[in-house]
């Protein structure tokens, strides 16, 4: 038995080493995708936005204002103005995302105990970097306020540093991020994870894309059926060459950013090789299913693409699931992609493990089942075609 | 000469209508994602994140921050729990993504000035999602810390304006503009769809290059000859007729059916998607020929569409991104049709202001793409004379 799959799988592995291109493809894709994204998140924050100072009051305080913006390290001057109101102009040529405006009297106001306001106009258009400038603009003038407010309460009743800073902050809010530290709008650690299951689940499906209907196409040399006509040790044996090359793309291409780019990783344990390795055989089945099903590479391709192109979006990685309409519910839990990035998530990023994945647990299940349907059900055609026509595969 | 032209463009949409592959990509591709995208970012914000409080005081002060978590649209108590070490299975279950702790003696310490804290555990591995929850908590607590400074300034005898001046002297006033209500939809679902009709474009202009040949015009127009100049154009001009209206649709589904503003000028719009969609399908025969296989072709676009938005600067701002990114960035028309559709539709930027900065640069770029197309369509109909696909 073992050595009528060897025989089917070496079968398999001679015709897959004359597809060379389509192997280059599949292989260096998705560390070249990897590697890529890696780049492109390297700052890992939203750094150096363009500012534009609009101070009407040109002022000792509105100075050091100034000076305490551009020291942090998500601004950088973009230019000063004279009014607010060319501050969309700006935005539409790229030279500043952010407007500061220091009022006329901002300092005199101050002083005279009068509450001042600071406008803060900030570009929306894009959330990501929205947020990034709402957070560091509220820190920054924040701490100028407490600042302030501690002067002002050791200048008005004469009491120490110290109680002064007591009175000013009652009570204070200490933040403890669980799962990823460093936090603060790290992009590399929270993306990088997730994105790295697109191109392992892309290069799962597309190295078995051609697996079926070349079967079905004739374009072996020699027929299925004369190695072994058995359904599943026809599956298992044209697939266990696929397998083994999917399983250490994955390792390599989910490790990458860890390796490369420092995204935290916990110490990896069983239960991820174990989900990791599931998943590559899923993946490469299901590839093997939709081959035979579509009966042509270009179709199963395109087949594999309405599967897996929304699929990160969908998945709840980035945008929760909660917070999608219900009718979208079904499609994120029932995408493939769900239950590995999760599951992934919550093995190597929150120390757990298979006892915490059980309904991605079930998903990857009912996954396998189709996937396995799937292939056995094209590898019947495939036999079946062999046996009705011999001729065609000579 | 116009019947010329028709018959060879009724030729090409044939075979495009006709061959499944390449009009369930090309015509229902950007359909398909724009709503699958605009029914993801519906709701548009993150509401309503669950949270478990630890309540060890169990004062007035902290069940009144409590109902105020509460009553914030961002957050829902999810329940509560008795220490926070529950929290972890929780959030390992995704049944709450954030934890707030009230110590014990909390409403008292605060009242004796003695500076007590409000823990707070967050679940930070979803940015998105901790990102809104952090900034309502810090709202929540930091109008509580107001209020509580207000009324000891009252207490000391400070009028009610001053004792707001003295407790917050200092106070930033936050305008979100171009998106006051930070929809996520808004921001997002537009460069979505444009990736969405340029990989849909690229992945069926290679197929359908590679399913046609010289032999089969040949067949087609027995009678003439047609030049390979004609062939490129026709095929161009017909696969525009089909690509423009369906992905012009796809593009003003955004704003007709999921609610984004649009404040630009829709000829502007219209005719940077219009140079767009020309330069895709060029670049789409441009890789056909490169790759010399549909199926390769069609998997390299899928490969590469994550990493093209990436580095398009949609998500992640180019104006933040490394240089070498805003240069590569700058070289696709991916990033100047992304820029034009937001700076116009959010910022209501007006075309003068994008002219130079970007519709001539994608202009640049459809020329270039052009030359690309026809060399490619030269080759493919040169080396690939039966047609009918290589794989």
């Amino acid at each position: 038995m073992i050595r009528s799959i060897l025989n089917v799988a070496a079968r398999e592995w001679g015709w897959m080493r004359g597809q060379r291109k389509y192997l280059a493809l599949v292989v260096i894709a998705p560390i070249a995708y990897m590697i890529a994204l890696g780049l492109i998140y390297s700052p890992k924050k939203v750094l150096h936005v363009p500012v534009m100072i609009v101070d009407q009051d040109h002022s000792r305080l509105s100075r050091q204002l100034t000076t305490a913006l551009l020291a942090s390290e998500t601004f950088a001057l973009g230019g000063y103005s004279e009014t607010a109101d060319d501050f969309p102009r700006e935005v539409a040529l790229d030279r500043a995302h952010v407007c500061f405006v220091f009022p006329a009297g901002l300092e005199r106001d101050l002083l005279a105990h009068r509450p001042v306001r600071v406008q803060v106009l900030l570009d929306y258009s894009n959330y990501l970097a929205g947020t990034a400038e709402l957070s560091a603009a509220n820190t920054v003038l924040g701490t100028f306020s407490v600042g302030t407010q501690i002067r002002m309460l050791e200048a008005a009743r004469g009491v120490s540093p110290d109680t002064s800073l007591l009175r000013v902050i009652p009570f204070e809010m200490n933040t403890r991020m669980w799962f990823n530290p460093a936090f603060n709008g790290n992009y590399l650690n929270y993306l990088a994870v997730g994105l790295a299951y697109v191109v392992v689940q892309l290069a799962g499906l597309f190295f078995t894309i051609r697996a079926g209907s070349s079967e079905l196409r004739g374009q072996h040399a020699t027929p299925l059926r004369q190695t072994e006509s058995r359904v599943w040790i026809a599956l298992a044996g044209k697939l266990l060459p696929y397998f083994l090359a999917a399983v250490p793309l994955s390792i390599i291409v989910t490790h990458l950013a860890h390796w490369f780019f420092a995204a935290p990783q916990l110490e990896t344990q069983p239960s991820f090789w174990f989900v990791l390795i599931w998943f590559d055989a899923v993946m490469v089945t299901l590839g093997y299913g939709l081959s035979c099903v579509a009966g042509e590479p270009v179709f199963a391709t395109e087949m594999c693409a309405s599967l897996t192109m929304p699929n990160f979006l969908l998945t709840g990685y980035t945008w929760p699931i909660f917070a999608m309409p219900k009718i979208m519910w079904i499609m994120a839990y029932g995408l493939p992609m769900n239950p590995i990035v999760f599951m992934t998530r919550k093995i190597t990023t929150m120390g757990g493990g298979l006892a915490d994945c059980g309904a991605q647990l079930i998903g990857l299940a009912a996954w396998s089942l189709i996937a396995l349907a799937l292939a056995w059900c094209g590898t019947r055609k495939i036999l079946s075609t062999a046996q009705e026509e011999p001729a065609a595969h000579v | 000469m116009f019947n010329t032209w028709f018959q060879l463009c009724w030729r090409e949409w044939k075979r495009i209508l006709t061959d499944r592959r390449i009009v369930m990509i090309l015509v229902g591709g950007p359909f398909f994602y724009a709503f699958i995208f605009g029914g993801v970012y519906w709701q548009g914000r993150a509401k309503h994140v669950p949270i478990v409080v630890v309540d060890q005081d169990h004062s007035r002060f902290s069940r009144e921050i409590t109902t105020a978590i509460a009553a914030s649209e961002n957050m829902q108590i999810a329940g509560w729990v008795n220490s926070p070490e529950d929290f972890l299975a929780l959030a390992r279950h995704e049944q709450a993504y954030a934890c707030v702790i009230f110590p014990p003696e909390f409403e008292r310490d605060a009242l004796a000035g003695k500076k007590p804290r409000i823990g707070l555990i967050l679940d930070a591995d979803n940015i998105l999602v901790n990102g809104s929850t952090l900034i309502g908590l810090r709202a929540i607590v930091a109008t509580y810390q107001v209020g509580v400074n207000e009324e000891r300034a009252e207490a000391l005898g400070l009028p009610k304006a001053g004792a707001l001046a003295a407790s917050m002297p200092l106070a930033p006033a936050t305008r979100q503009m171009f998106n006051p209500t930070s929809h996520y939809s808004f921001y997002i679902l537009m460069g979505l769809i444009c990736i969405a009709v340029q990989s849909v474009t690229r992945i069926g202009c290679g197929i359908s290059i590679e399913l046609d040949s010289v032999e089969k015009w040949k067949k087609d127009f027995p009678d003439r000859a047609v030049s390979r100049w004609e062939i490129f154009f026709s095929k161009v001009l017909a696969t525009a007729l089909l690509v423009l209206p369906v992905g012009g649709i796809a593009l003003m589904l955004p704003f007709v059916l999921f609610g984004a503003p649009y404040r630009g000028s829709v000829l502007f719009i219209a005719l940077a998607f219009t140079i767009f969609a020309l330069s895709q399908i060029c670049i789409g025969y441009g890789y056909a020929s490169l790759c010399r296989s549909a199926v390769v072709c069609t998997q390299l676009h899928l490969f590469m569409s994550v990493i093209v938005f990436t580095a398009s600067g949609f998500t992640w701002p180019y104006y933040a991104a490394p240089e070498w990114i805003r240069w590569l960035g700058w070289l696709m028309p991916l990033f100047h049709m992304n820029c034009i559709v937001r700076k116009s539709a959010l910022v209501g930027a007006p075309p003068s202001l994008l002219l130079a900065q970007h519709l001539l640069p994608l202009i640049m770029l459809g020329v270039v793409a052009f030359a690309w197309g026809w060399w490619a369509v030269r080759k493919e109909m040169s080396e690939n004379p039966a047609g009918g696909g290589r794989d």
